[in-house]
């Protein structure tokens, strides 16, 4: 979206009502700043909320976002100023993996129904070519390659819950167009964000790569290949990704993990241990900030230097499941036990008794008007934190079985 | 040889103890260097590292305000350092009446590598600096005493860096040992001297009790450093940083894992 558009979207979605417990959130964390203690390794060893009563807040706040409005889609975010936002379809469509495995770990099947709901809504905004649009619902009809691999997630998994043979011919369609739009190099240049190559689109690839699993199809093997290929080209002797290309933009750590879980979960279901290799060099790099500063900055420079002063929480989230999934892939329990803590971190922003719209949401940056997503809390926030507290709950669970009390 | 320790604080029991066995084997060291617990910044630290009520309550005991002291005048938690330090009421029962009673240089300071520990040290001219606690050192103070800093890791070097090695060796069903070190600007990386297996037994009932005995262990070790080094009888191994990892605090879930994998193996020890 050019700027212009993001300017009609703020006027669109502003309202007056919002902005006195706007306000309020603001100083409050504005005294919370001034009388903060300093951030000791103690303090996130240890388990504060169980991670379940987490779990469950953060969910109900998804819900709470699908209820804003009435298309079935999940809504953006909750804004400071304006509310819930409307339904976004790129993270509706990785959301539903989320919804549906919630639901099968806890029973409450209510949350099988959202998925039901939101991919009827997402089926509805597929263009004939097979992909799906950029931005917002309805807002634009241009097609997004970075929204059609996330939604490619939703459709897959909806396809294994139900068995219902549309979700995955729409999956396929979407896989087609992506290949037919991919540039020989491996990397994706039309339909994308600004134009422009990404190396955080790895997840378009992991997208290909999960359609391949399921119809072993070889023209989706090749894509993913081809794109990681790329990918590798772009990393850095010191471990660093370029080419995520955002511009004016710092490298926020929601991009950066982005490319981190998207090379890691293609490679995976590639078998290619260098790029699992490089994702562990990147990721360990990035474990040993947090655990030596407690903390891991909104953003970074090429040479691994922060660049930002506040958190970009879902890119905490992000890391935590790529932690958790490197440590399960490599046994190296380090990334795991980071993960515990950046999880205790995370439940730490959760506010558990708060106004709707916060209650159970994760802010986009910490302080809340830190630069990215300022003054909201997105869904995707949410959604990475829910798969990171899931994967802890599956981590425990397995050491439980092997280490029974 | 002309040594000096550095102490975390002047109740650290590791610091007494080595102190203690140090002077027992006639290796008197010549001063001590000791962080200062009375310094505002540092317990500040202290209380928002472990809560307040927690810093209380150790604060409290500590300093024996409830009439809490042991009948043999000495507070030690580990029964390993009160076995070295001796358990007469003779026995001094801190770092200060340890030098006051063995005629040690004692200089407080509010940071070890600040220029008042500086200077301190280049008075006294250290061949050796032994490390008992303190904190981070930085290069200027590493590079010091002629023959360098020695320290004695919790953990068998170079596998296992960093915090919490007891643990994270036994997480790993692997087995738990010290090391003596050489400290360079690295996290554990610095020449060593030896290392020392400390099995578990069949009377370890909990990771505690054989963190105890490790600590225990690093203070004989410690003392056979210095002769060795007296002596000059060392021969020293080179790490490389790729053969090992530097692990970290460990998260309680997975402390509670380790102390279940622990006691498997305590049980699966032949009697």
């Amino acid at each position: 979206m050019n700027r212009m558009g993001q300017f009609r979207q703020l006027a669109r979605e502003t309202s007056f009502l919002h902005w006195p417990l706007g306000a309020v959130v603001i100083l409050c964390e504005g005294i919370r700043l001034l009388v903060r203690t300093p951030a000791t390794p103690h303090k996130y060893s240890k388990v504060g909320v169980p991670t379940e009563i987490a779990l469950a807040a953060v969910m109900k706040w998804i819900g709470a976002a699908q209820d804003a409005n009435s298309d079935g889609g999940i809504s953006a975010y909750f804004s400071l100023y304006g509310g819930f936002g409307p339904s976004y379809p790129e993270t509706t469509g990785y959301l539903i993996p989320t919804l549906i495995n919630y639901s099968l770990i806890t029973g409450d099947r209510t949350f099988s129904e959202r998925a039901r709901r939101a991919v009827a809504w997402l089926k509805t905004l597929q263009l004939d070519s097979g992909a799906f649009p950029e931005g917002f619902a309805r807002i634009s009809d241009g097609p997004s390659v970075f929204n059609t691999g996330q939604i490619i997630f939703g459709l897959l998994s909806a396809w294994e819950q139900t068995e219902d043979d549309e979700y995955l011919q729409s999956a396929i369609r979407a896989g087609k167009w992506l290949t037919s739009v991919q540039s020989d190099d491996g990397a994706w240049r039309q339909c994308t964000y600004e134009g422009q190559s990404h190396v955080y689109y790895t997840m378009v690839a992991w997208a290909l790569a999960e359609l391949f699993k399921v119809t072993e199809e070889a023209e989706f093997h090749e894509a993913t290949d081809r794109n990681i290929k790329w990918a590798l080209t772009q990393v850095k002797p010191n471990g660093w990704f370029e080419g995520h290309n955002l511009n004016n933009r710092p490298n926020y750590l929601h991009f950066i993990a982005y490319t981190l879980q998207g090379m890691l979960e293609s490679a995976v279901i590639l078998e290619c241990s260098k790029a699992i290799d490089e994702v562990r060099v990147a990721s360990e790099r990035l474990m040993r900030k947090f655990e030596i500063t407690k903390s891991l900055a909104g953003a970074y420079t090429l040479e691994w230097k922060p660049d930002a002063k506040y958190m970009c929480l879902t890119g905490n989230a992000q890391m935590a499941v790529v932690w958790q999934r490197l440590g399960e892939l490599t046994e190296d329990l380090r990334f795991s036990n980071a993960a515990l803590k950046m999880n205790e971190v995370l439940k730490s922003k959760i506010s558990y008794k708060a106004p709707r719209g916060i209650k159970g949401a994760i802010k986009g940056s910490d302080p809340v008007w830190g630069r990215y997503l300022s003054l909201r809390y997105p869904n995707w926030a949410a959604k990475f934190t829910a798969d990171s507290f899931l994967l802890e709950l599956r981590f425990l669970e397995r050491l439980q079985r092997h280490f029974p009390l | 040889m002309r040594i000096i320790v550095l102490a975390a604080n002047k109740y650290s029991e590791r610091a007494l103890a080595t102190i203690v066995a140090l002077c027992e084997a006639g290796h008197t060291p010549v001063g001590c260097l000791c962080v200062s617990t009375t310094n505002a910044f540092n317990l500040a630290r202290k209380a928002a590292q472990y809560g307040t009520g927690n810093f209380l309550r150790y604060a409290v005991k500590r300093l024996g305000l409830l009439g809490n002291r042991t009948s043999c005048g000495t507070k030690a938690e580990n029964s390993e350092f009160k076995t070295r330090v001796g358990g007469d009421r003779a026995a001094p029962s801190n770092v200060q009446k340890a030098c006051q009673h063995y005629d040690i240089k004692l200089h407080y300071a509010n940071d070890v590598n600040g220029d008042g520990a500086l200077s301190f040290l280049q008075e006294h001219r250290p061949a050796l600096i032994v490390y008992t606690g303190g904190g981070i050192l930085r290069r200027r103070l590493i590079e010091l005493p002629t023959l360098g800093v020695i320290n004695a890791h919790s953990g068998l070097l170079p596998k296992y860096r960093g915090m919490n090695v007891t643990e994270w060796a036994l997480l790993n069903g692997d087995r738990t040992g010290i090391t003596v070190h050489f400290i360079d600007p690295g996290i554990d990386t610095g020449k060593i001297l030896f290392s020392r297996l400390v099995p578990i037994t069949i009377e370890d009932a909990s990771i505690d009790m054989l963190r105890h005995r490790i600590a225990g262990a690093t203070v004989a070790a410690l003392v056979d450093a210095v002769e060795m080094l007296a002596s000059e009888n060392a021969e020293l191994t080179n790490q490389d940083p790729a053969d090992g990892k530097q692990y970290f605090v460990m998260h309680e879930k997975l402390l509670e894992v380790a102390e279940r994998r622990f006691v498997r193996m305590v049980s699966a020890i032949d009697v």
